[in-house]
């Protein structure tokens, strides 16, 4: 777009927003031409800014969102909304340049309700403050992703995230009671919290990845903060014998607030030992190139890492803890837990694993480019499941990949019914394009292989750019028809993020 | 029905022409030989009822009827210019799924029969409200309350973990077994509440819940039903929710039902000791509604009130009279205090009543979403 075209497009926009709101700066739309899409972090690496928006617009209102989708409809120009960028699917990247537009400045928590349980809150607030808001209230949200301090309220709803304490409180699908939102038409919608009769529109426009709308407000549910808290970590003697623990204490009643089972070599990982240093000595080493450029060489056999991953002791690590009111309460829960992890051979190994899991639980985030730098790239695909299928999915994507990344595996966001699995794979990119295509073929391969052995293709990432093209695998060709007739009655102009979701 | 659409043509402003396109409807339908057809002569026109053996036979009706610019929906009230449609065929139970605690259904069977089949394996789909057994999983999950229970954290959670169900245009929807995803919006919610208006729903994929292994049971006296109310909501926002509760006009008590562990303890914090029966009320009105709601139900003259669904937000509830008549008047009260009329299906509004509330974008959806109306509803259909 050329320069004068561009000053056009700020002018406008600045007369709806104010001056101050809009940037067509060089340096803000290469900031804005990213996320936390590993494939952006190799081009990134390489100095590449691939896809850059026209111009970047804050708004601080619902009615200013639809004074800007009502430009957009106007000049054809894509919105791409963006909160705090860190999806890693490639949900906020403007793959067609036009606005990007952060919903940052829209960050008021507008209504905290204990007796309620309710709060409201416009959808730009970062994760942290709402929490700390919140908290100083004496409530909680109990949404706590990994990416608590680089994710945005907004962003949770329109991928339908999970925090790590969804095994009691739920996904952000299940705390949502009413949203605000303005549609590619420059509708204003108003869904909840009041019950109506008839499809529950809360829940086609969370997860909707700012394809249908632009989120503006939140109504939630809250919490009491609680008082009580037991924590403990477990060996177990095997996968199995841990999922089977998993299982189990659903099946008793129990939801532990955190539930975290790790294959054998993501056990090594984080340490299965009471102390972090004692981490066998084959994987301190790897750990050790894990920013050095001999990360690249070592993965370009990943068949023969993974082989001998293998040869690793089964035992697994299992974390969990109880929060409750009261002690009484947790230590019930816990000792009930004990008595499942007995019974199926596994041992007590106290709470420092645990402990440490929550002293470092929102230590990822941004973090993940140090591997980057050593030659090679990292993914995370978290699928989901049922019971009875986790491990055959387990065995199928590692299968998949075997020849193409090192992979390991962490299983939480448990349910009466099944569990998601959480894929960390990590495999070479000596050079970009070798990286790249490398990185395709790594994911191609381990979403076929999840999709075929039952699992859907994502349990809290969303879809994005990244997995739209498996997506009509997963949804069929009448799933895939609904989509586009939500798309058509909601963004019949197709402005709103436009190559999510629907390819 | 397009105006501008030059290939539909519009035959409702005469009425003979009304009456020759609901003979031309049915014949077709008798002509294609799906499922077992029962035709009907009625005073403006006939009708046909089928009962479809398979989903296969639901979706060839549904794009028939769509090429015949018909209308299709699932009930028993036939109707001239309707293709009534009668899943009881659609009754298939599967042995659950243990492991995962599912049970595979078809829309057809109905939920007393679902339960009956999960408890023989120690499993159940939860307290339900009055009405609930009685219905067809399909209406169930169709209906208000969309298959809604509640779970721990203090909230709502459908009981279809996933869902089969037959679009307009004849296409079959399958969504995935997953306990949760992040693969577009849950496109399942088009459906479940939507009262065949988008979709008919063909069979689903049940939650269930393990029986109950531990169980404790109190009681409280109050003054009024307001107060019960208010002491139940209390109760639902605390760290775990009753899984039942009642209250009785004529004894002054409100009780409750915990589940699981330190069920015990959450019982004697609520009240004292009960080993009351498990009797189930008559349920002349059933209704959706938030705590605001439930805790302003004094105007309704209520004898008592059994709630099932307790969450943070609210809950489910049955409410018996002294005479049943006095349900139609309660209806329009509490749907003016904020309720959703779960039953009797007769005193509920349109879906499309709710859905004008979330502005002119219903009708945008109804239109890429059944752009042929071959499930629309007119204000004239009987429910």
């Amino acid at each position: 777009m050329q320069a004068a075209e561009l000053e056009g497009i700020r002018r406008d926009l600045a007369a709806l927003v104010g001056t101050r709101n809009v940037s067509v700066g060089s340096s803000v739309r290469a900031l804005y031409s990213r996320d936390c899409w590993p494939r952006t972090l190799l081009w990134e690496r390489d100095g590449e800014f691939r896809y850059q928006p026209d111009v970047v617009v804050w708004p601080n209102s619902t009615d200013e969102v639809v004074k800007i989708v009502n430009y957009a409809r106007k000049t054809h120009l894509p919105i791409t909304p963006y909160g705090a960028g860190s999806s890693v699917v490639a949900g906020a990247v403007p793959l067609r340049a036009g606005i990007s537009l952060d919903m940052k400045r829209m960050r008021r928590l507008l209504s905290v309700d204990l007796k309620s349980r309710r709060a409201s809150a416009q959808v730009g607030i970062v994760g942290q403050r709402l929490e700390d808001s919140l908290q100083q209230a004496g409530a909680t949200m109990g949404h706590f992703p990994s990416s608590i301090y680089c994710s945005t309220l907004g962003g949770w709803i329109a991928a339908r995230g999970a925090g790590q304490f969804s095994s009691y409180y739920g996904k952000i699908e299940d705390m949502v009671l009413g949203l605000t939102a303005v549609a590619g038409t420059g509708d204003v919608m108003r869904v909840g919290p009041e019950r109506v009769p008839g499809p529950d529109l809360i829940q086609i426009l969370t997860g909707s990845e700012g394809t249908l709308a632009v989120l503006t407000e939140a109504t939630f549910i809250i919490h009491p903060k609680p008082t009580a808290r037991a924590l403990r970590a477990f060996r177990m003697k095997s996968l199995a014998s841990g999922l089977e623990v998993m299982r189990r204490l659903f099946r008793l009643g129990l939801r532990p607030h955190l539930l975290r089972l790790y294959d054998p070599l993501d056990s090594q990982i984080v340490g299965d030992q009471d102390k972090p240093h004692e981490t066998s000595k084959p994987v301190k080493s790897l750990m050790a190139s894990w920013t050095s450029k001999s990360l690249g060489l070592a993965l370009s056999a990943p068949s023969l890492l993974n082989r001998a991953v293998e040869m690793l002791p089964p035992r697994c690590l299992l974390v969990i803890s109880y929060e409750s009111d009261t002690q009484a309460q947790v230590e019930a829960e816990l000792q009930a837990t004990l008595d499942v992890v007995r019974e199926l051979g596994g041992a007590d190994i106290g709470e420092g694993p645990a402990q440490r899991w929550y002293k470092h639980r929102h230590s990822t985030g941004y973090k993940q480019s140090n591997v980057f730098a050593g030659h090679a790239w990292s993914d995370t695909m978290e699928v989901c499941t049922t019971w009875e299928k986790v491990l055959p999915v387990y065995d199928a994507v590692r299968q998949a990949l075997r020849h193409e990344a090192f992979v390991m595996c962490h299983f939480s966001h448990a349910y009466l019914e099944g569990c998601s699995l959480y894929f960390t794979f990590v495999g070479p990119a000596v050079t970009a394009k070798k990286g790249e295509s490398s990185y395709d073929r790594a994911w191609q391969q381990g979403m076929r292989a999840a999709l075929s052995a039952g699992a859907t293709l994502s349990h809290h990432h969303g879809v994005g750019s990244a997995k739209a093209r498996q997506l009509p695998d997963e949804l069929g060709d009448a799933g895939m028809g609904m989509l586009r007739s939500l798309k058509a009655a909601f963004d019949p102009d197709s402005i709103l993020n436009p190559g999510k979701l629907l390819a | 029905m397009s105006a501008e659409d030059p290939t539909v043509i519009d035959w409702s402003h005469r009425e003979e022409d009304a009456r020759f396109a609901a003979d031309s409807l049915v014949n077709g339908i008798v002509g294609a030989g799906i499922g077992e057809v029962e035709v009907l002569q009625l005073e403006d026109g006939t009708a046909a009822s089928v009962r479809p053996r398979n989903a296969d036979d639901i979706a060839q009706l549904v794009a028939l009827v769509t090429r015949l610019h018909g209308r299709a929906a699932v009930t028993r009230r036939i109707r001239s210019g309707l293709v009534a449609l009668d899943l009881s065929r659609l009754n298939a139970i599967a042995a659950p799924e243990e492991r995962s605690s599912l049970i595979r259904v078809g829309a057809g069977a109905l939920v007393r029969d679902v339960e009956a089949k999960a408890i023989q394996f120690g499993l159940s789909l939860g307290p339900l409200l009055p009405s609930s057994p009685r219905k067809t999983v399909g209406a169930w999950l169709a209906g208000p309350t969309r298959g809604e229970r509640s779970v721990p954290g203090g909230r709502l959670e459908t009981a279809a973990l996933a869902l089969e169900a037959i679009l307009p245009d004849g296409s079959a929807y399958r969504s995935r077994e997953a306990p949760r995803s992040a693969t577009g919006p849950d496109l399942d919610h088009v459906v479940l509440g939507g009262e065949g208006r988008f979709g008919i729903i063909s069979a689903a994929t049940l939650r269930l819940f393990p029986r109950a292994l531990v169980e404790s049971a109190a009681a409280k006296p109050v003054r009024s039903v307001v107060e019960a109310m208010s002491v139940l909501r209390d109760a639902a926002r605390g760290d775990s929710a009753p899984a039942e509760a009642r209250w009785d006009r004529s004894r002054g008590l409100v009780e409750a039902r915990f589940n699981g562990i330190g069920s015990a303890t959450r019982a004697r914090k609520f009240g004292h000791e009960h080993v009351g029966g498990r009797e189930i009320i008559r349920g002349h009105l059933e209704l959706a509604g938030s705590w605001s709601a439930w805790t302003a139900l004094s105007p309704l003259r209520a004898q008592a009130v059994q709630l099932v669904a307790l969450h943070a937000d609210g809950a489910f509830g049955a409410i018996e009279f002294e005479h049943a008549e006095e349900a139609d008047e309660a209806a329009s009260f509490a749907q003016a205090m904020g309720f959703a009329v779960v039953s009797p299906r007769r005193l509920r509004p349109s879906p499309e009543v709710g859905w004008s509330r979330a502005g002119p974008l219903f009708q945008a959806l109804a239109a890429t979403l059944d752009p042929h109306g071959v499930f629309r509803r007119e204000a004239t259909d009987p429910r």
